[in-house]
């Protein structure tokens, strides 16, 4: 999960996936922002491609707003150079050949639980543009 | 005694004598399971032709291990080959995956027996099998209470003696939680001791896969078949699997024993706390040495659960897009990204809804570092408690939920009041630790109140075997 490496000193260079790398300046930052509109309700279900009713949306905005509300508490808690844990029993990156293993089913098994066509070897999906 | 009664060490001692057959028992179970299933909703599949089939090809060729012939429950998100997997939701209805999850692998190279799939909150998201596509499981000792949750089939089915033992997954408390309500025993090893591959991923950094049983010898015997490293999924260690029924033999003579008590506090109530002190001052009574520790980041688990538990279930959960696998939506939309709408919108239940929503959130341009990144900064705080409190203890013991099992629709309006019935749970799953749930009395309403044990990391040895002193002393 943790694509952000700290580097360290007043600010921190953060890198992005393999590619790039740009400069953040250190900020102190307050968790403030708990409640949650309608709008913003609607603008992050398009960003998790989910189709929300009028209702749900209305709900979501409430329910949201008084999760984030408790989750603020975090803001109590003082992480100066704390570093961040996204593995727990401190194992690294763990590398193996790049081969396909396909010991356990074949491609024909795993294309028959589509509910969509195959074509020739491939799902055939609605135009993306 | 019926043989569906029987724990998986009563009954291999019984197949291995040819006292009866796994045909037998498979039948005892089956029938049980017809019996009571239509009220408690425990299984929503039962796989009776198949499970007859496994148990007669034990009969022919005999009982070789522990597990061979033992029919026991597998929790809705272990990829079963050819059979439905669903994770409790309809998002996935109809789809039988082509190959079988490493630990159901191993169980079924072990001999046993595959007797149905037990329910579960949708994609293990809830504390109460209340948010399932099958409706909701029943607490068997009180028909009108909640089984907890996730794993609330599981841990009813054995409770309720429809089979043997069962499996489940742990993420914030997923078996602990319901063992402890339903009166059954529970194991959520070390963070990747069990591998999870084939297993429907909720939360990466906190999914685990541990047994239910009756007591915790057979949790012993469970935990023995599945643990250990397998090269797909990196991250189960190259680490020896010690055996787990020799460290039951010895007794709790010695070993220090710490009650954090954060986990007495306020929210606790009074029963459960009492319950659990009866049965660690009769640790003490066996030579256990008790110290009172502090975990002070205790209160901050549950908020750093809740940022990153869903925003890792909403990255795991984008691949639910009705192309690989699951249902097509009623309406196809005119383009892909509709078809994406429209299939997430319709598959995946109201709860889900709104852990993806809390997830995609926290992780949006903006709110990542406030949010995410601080929540994985208290995550290393709490680890550094925990840490810190394991130099001068062996284990922690206190409550698994603050109150026995709930009414239904009790907690369904206020979802951060249902988040509450994890708080103790969450923070050894924030670190990664073992901890199992054995029972340790009842209330005075008749419901089951679980004791947790809680240890170092890959030391299920002493958390199994303090549990096990426990249910010792509780038998009832």
């Amino acid at each position: 999960m943790e694509r952000f490496r700290r580097r360290g000193g007043a600010g921190a260079r953060v890198r992005l996936g393999l590619s790039c790398s740009y400069f953040v300046p250190r900020v102190k930052i307050v968790l403030a922002m708990s409640k949650i509109t309608k709008e913003q309700v609607e603008k992050v279900a398009k960003l998790a491609r989910l189709n929300l009713t009028p209702d749900e949306l209305n709900k979501f905005a409430d329910q949201l707003s008084s999760i984030f509300e408790h989750v603020d508490i975090l803001s109590e808690v003082d992480t100066d150079g704390t570093q961040p844990t996204s593995q727990v029993t401190g194992l690294t990156n763990v590398m193996r050949d790049d081969e396909v293993d396909s010991d356990f089913c074949s491609k024909d098994e795993l294309l028959a639980v589509t509910p969509l066509p195959v074509e020739r070897g491939q799902i055939k999906v609605k135009k993306v543009l | 005694m019926d043989l569906n009664q029987l724990t998986i060490w009563e009954a291999h001692e019984g197949l291995k004598a040819k006292k009866f057959s796994s045909e037998d028992l498979t039948n005892a179970c089956i029938k049980r399971a017809r019996e009571r299933n239509p009220e408690v909703n425990a299984f929503v599949e039962i796989t009776e032709d198949f499970a007859l089939e496994q148990a007669r090809l034990v009969d022919k060729d005999g009982a070789a291990g522990p597990l061979s012939g033992i029919p026991i429950g597998i929790k809705d998100l272990f990829s079963v080959k050819g059979y439905e997997t669903t994770a409790g939701s309809k998002i996935l209805k109809g789809y039988k995956p082509p190959f079988d999850a490493t630990a159901v692998a191993k169980l079924r190279e072990a001999g046993a027996v595959f007797l149905g799939r037990t329910n579960m909150d949708e994609f293990a998201c809830g504390s109460s099998t209340e948010h399932s596509c099958y409706g909701n499981t029943k607490n068997p000792c009180d028909l009108e209470r909640v089984p907890g949750g996730s794993s609330g089939g599981s841990a009813a089915a054995v409770a309720d003696m429809m089979c043997i033992g069962a499996i489940g997954t742990d993420t914030g408390g997923s078996i602990r939680q319901p063992v402890s309500l339903c009166g059954s025993t529970g194991l959520k090893p070390t963070y990747g001791r069990v591998s999870r591959f084939g297993v429907i991923a909720m939360a990466s950094s906190w999914d685990t896969v541990g047994p239910f049983g009756k007591d915790v010898k057979d949790l012993a015997l469970m935990l023995q078949v599945m643990a250990g490293n397998d090269k797909r999924d990196s991250t189960t260690p190259e680490r020896p699997v010690p055996d787990y029924m020799a460290a039951l033999d010895k007794n709790v003579k010695g070993l220090k024993i710490g009650i954090p008590k954060e986990y007495f506090g306020e929210g606790v109530e009074d029963e459960t706390r009492d319950m659990v002190m009866n049965a660690v001052r009769s640790l003490e009574k066996q030579g256990a040495i008790l110290q009172e520790v502090s975990l002070p980041m205790t209160k901050y688990a549950l908020a750093v659960y809740y940022v990153s538990m869903p925003a890792e279930l909403s990255a795991n959960l984008a691949r639910y897009d009705g192309i690989r696998f699951g249902i097509k939506p009623s309406e196809d939309g005119s383009d892909l990204e509709e078809y994406y709408r429209n299939v997430r919108g319709e598959g995946f239940g109201d709860e889900i809804k709104r852990r993806i929503m809390i997830g995609t959130y926290v992780l949006s341009a903006g709110y990542y570092d406030a949010y995410y990144k601080k929540a994985q900064e208290v995550r290393t705080k709490i680890i550094d408690d925990f840490n810190r409190v394991f130099e001068e203890v062996d284990v922690l013991c206190g409550p698994v939920s603050p109150y026995p099992a709930f009414k239904f629709g009790e907690n369904l309006a206020d979802p951060l009041k249902m988040y509450m019935a994890d708080v103790l749970t969450i923070p050894a799953s924030t670190a990664g630790l073992p901890a199992a749930s054995v029972p340790c009395g009842m209330s005075s309403g008749g419901l089951p109140i679980g004791f947790q044990v809680i240890g170092r990391q890959f030391d299920e040895e002493n958390v199994l075997r303090v549990g096990d002193s426990v249910c010792d002393m509780n038998k009832f």
